[in-house]
């Protein structure tokens, strides 16, 4: 029952972080949304080897936590970059992919 | 009973500082609600009897990511910009989350309540994984000398 109940929590916060990079059009609270859906996963990742799995988990830790800092670092520099271009966070009106 | 009540509380903690990042205006406290929700995550890390992997999330994403976010994004400049669809938003999540329910809820498992890292096992992975820890010491390196380089060649008024 109580691994229902984390996976149930962990659907939850995946489903917040996907819904938010679908239905937002800001491209900080999309990038925020992902790091939520990270959450999300190690929240999944943990209970499933806790309950069903067991063994080593520590290295895909490792691996989810590192790809939430790249993310972030990409993200940081996109947005002092948009910053300084005073360019819109709306992304629907970033359809250039070139200058 | 006293688990499942303690669960109880930190979910539906963590549930609302998750959604507090996309109802707050300002992104300096979208950001502290992100902050809290890793607060949270790592409080719920404790209760599955996971100390390491419960600090080691502090250190990480609170630690880490989330003052590198207050430097790079919300000490800069405010977004005061907010466009979203809070119908589609809801919809989504429950959509989602019935999806999902729907496709897990006929596996059958029972909890075993083992403890999941030993210190044994912790050594053998740093020591057995040295080499794969480097290479994420790297990437995350070239990924932050990376996006510094495309900032500078990208430009931008200032």
């Amino acid at each position: 029952m109580i691994f229902t109940y984390f996976m149930v929590l962990g659907f939850a916060m995946f489903a917040i972080g996907v819904s938010g990079i679908a239905a937002s059009r800001n491209f900080l609270i999309m990038m925020l949304s992902v790091e939520v859906a990270i959450v999300a996963s190690t929240i999944m990742a943990l209970s499933f080897f806790y309950f069903v799995a067991g063994g080593n988990i520590l290295l895909f830790m490792i691996a989810i936590w590192s790809i939430a800092s790249a993310e972030v670092m990409v993200m940081v520099a996109f947005y002092r970059y948009m910053v300084k271009g005073e360019i819109s966070m709306d992304v629907s009106k970033l359809s250039k992919l070139k200058n | 009973m006293v688990y499942v009540a303690l669960f109880a509380i930190l979910a539906l903690l963590e549930i609302v500082s998750a959604l507090l990042i996309f109802l707050f205006k300002d992104i300096l406290h979208a950001v502290i609600a992100l902050s809290a929700t890793f607060i949270f995550n790592s409080a719920l890390f404790l209760l599955l009897g996971q100390p390491l992997l419960a600090l080691l999330q502090l250190f990480i994403m609170v630690g880490g990511v989330s003052a590198y976010m207050f430097v790079g994004v919300a000490a800069g400049s405010y977004s005061k910009f907010k466009h979203m669809n809070f119908l589609v938003f809801f919809a989504l999540i429950a959509i989602i989350i019935a999806a999902l329910y729907f496709v897990t809820s006929s596996s059958t498992v029972s909890a075993t309540g083992q403890n999941l890292l030993s210190s044994q096992m912790i050594t053998d992975t740093l020591t057995q994984n040295a080499g794969l820890l480097y290479i994420i010491v790297a990437m995350l390196f070239g990924t932050g000398i990376g996006s510094i380089i495309l900032m500078r060649k990208l430009g931008g008024k200032s």
